[in-house]
């Protein structure tokens, strides 16, 4: 199976999902660290990291190239690392996140969409390279 | 009002084109209209509540009220762009996703309002 483009097919879905968490995200992160920076300055850096993050998958899904593959895998890892551990630190140290980042409680605010979308997107890159070894798939073995 | 008027439209437009994705189709022409159409409801929504902001009401969190603003314009022209491009039933699917993201906003939106005068 030859190696299919990132942005068509189901492709163009996960793509417009990133695309409305790297919005929002931004416009989320811009607000915090513009008008109450002082409040929760880790939680805003890190809302501000999460947006970035979604933009550079975004954009490495929506472009399609091979190396744009690499920034999107890249990407999609860092994310799904980011909402794992910010997840997990916000469940047992509540007290460091005095308010609330994408990744809070691994993204219950926002329908565990944040848990989901990175391995939706890392799922999609390896099934869409179309490499022979498929989950499953039936690998000649000597 | 306006607003729940707002969410009905966009919840029935994402129903719509989420069962034309079901149904295996492609993104027709008709879609540009009906989201053109919910585009202009979108506007009059955001021009009465810059409106209102104008004459005085504030929400608590201004800057969310406004950012989630711009968000509500772009998300339904963007997601029928990105929509039509697709000529498969991941078209629809992507103009579903654009609704339920309107829908959600619009509802943050109602919930932000309703610290006006609070």
């Amino acid at each position: 199976m030859a190696e299919r483009p990132t942005n068509t097919g189901p492709g163009r879905v996960l793509v417009a999902v990133y695309a409305v968490f790297a919005l929002s995200a931004s416009a989320r992160a811009g607000v915090q660290i513009a008008t109450h920076f002082d409040e929760a300055p880790v939680a805003y850096v890190l809302s501000a990291l999460a947006a970035a993050v979604y933009i550079v998958a975004t954009v490495g899904l929506a472009r399609s190239t091979p190396a744009s593959r690499r920034v999107a895998t890249i990407a999609c890892t860092v994310e799904l690392i980011g909402v794992l551990v910010v997840g997990t630190l916000s469940v047992v140290w509540p007290d460091a996140f005095p308010d609330a980042t994408v990744w809070s409680g691994y993204g219950r605010g926002y329908g565990f969409v944040p848990l989901v979308l990175p391995v939706l997107g890392l799922l999609w890159l390896r099934r869409s390279a179309g490499t022979r070894q498929r989950w499953g798939g039936q690998r000649e073995r000597a | 009002m306006l607003a729940t008027g707002l969410i009905f439209l966009a919840a029935a437009y994402g129903a719509f084109a989420l069962v034309t994705a079901v149904l295996g189709r492609a993104p027709r022409e008709y879609f540009v209209i009906a989201s053109a159409l919910l585009s202009i409801v979108v506007v009059v929504q955001v021009v009465v509540a810059i409106v209102m902001l104008v004459a005085g009401d504030r929400p608590d969190e201004l800057g969310t009220f406004v950012g989630y603003l711009v968000v509500a314009l772009v998300l339904v022209p963007a997601g029928t762009l990105w929509a039509l491009a697709e000529r498969s039933r991941w078209g629809p699917t992507v103009l579903a996703v654009a609704c339920l993201a309107l829908v959600v906003v619009v509802i943050r939106l109602n919930d932000l309002w309703s610290t006006v005068n609070g």
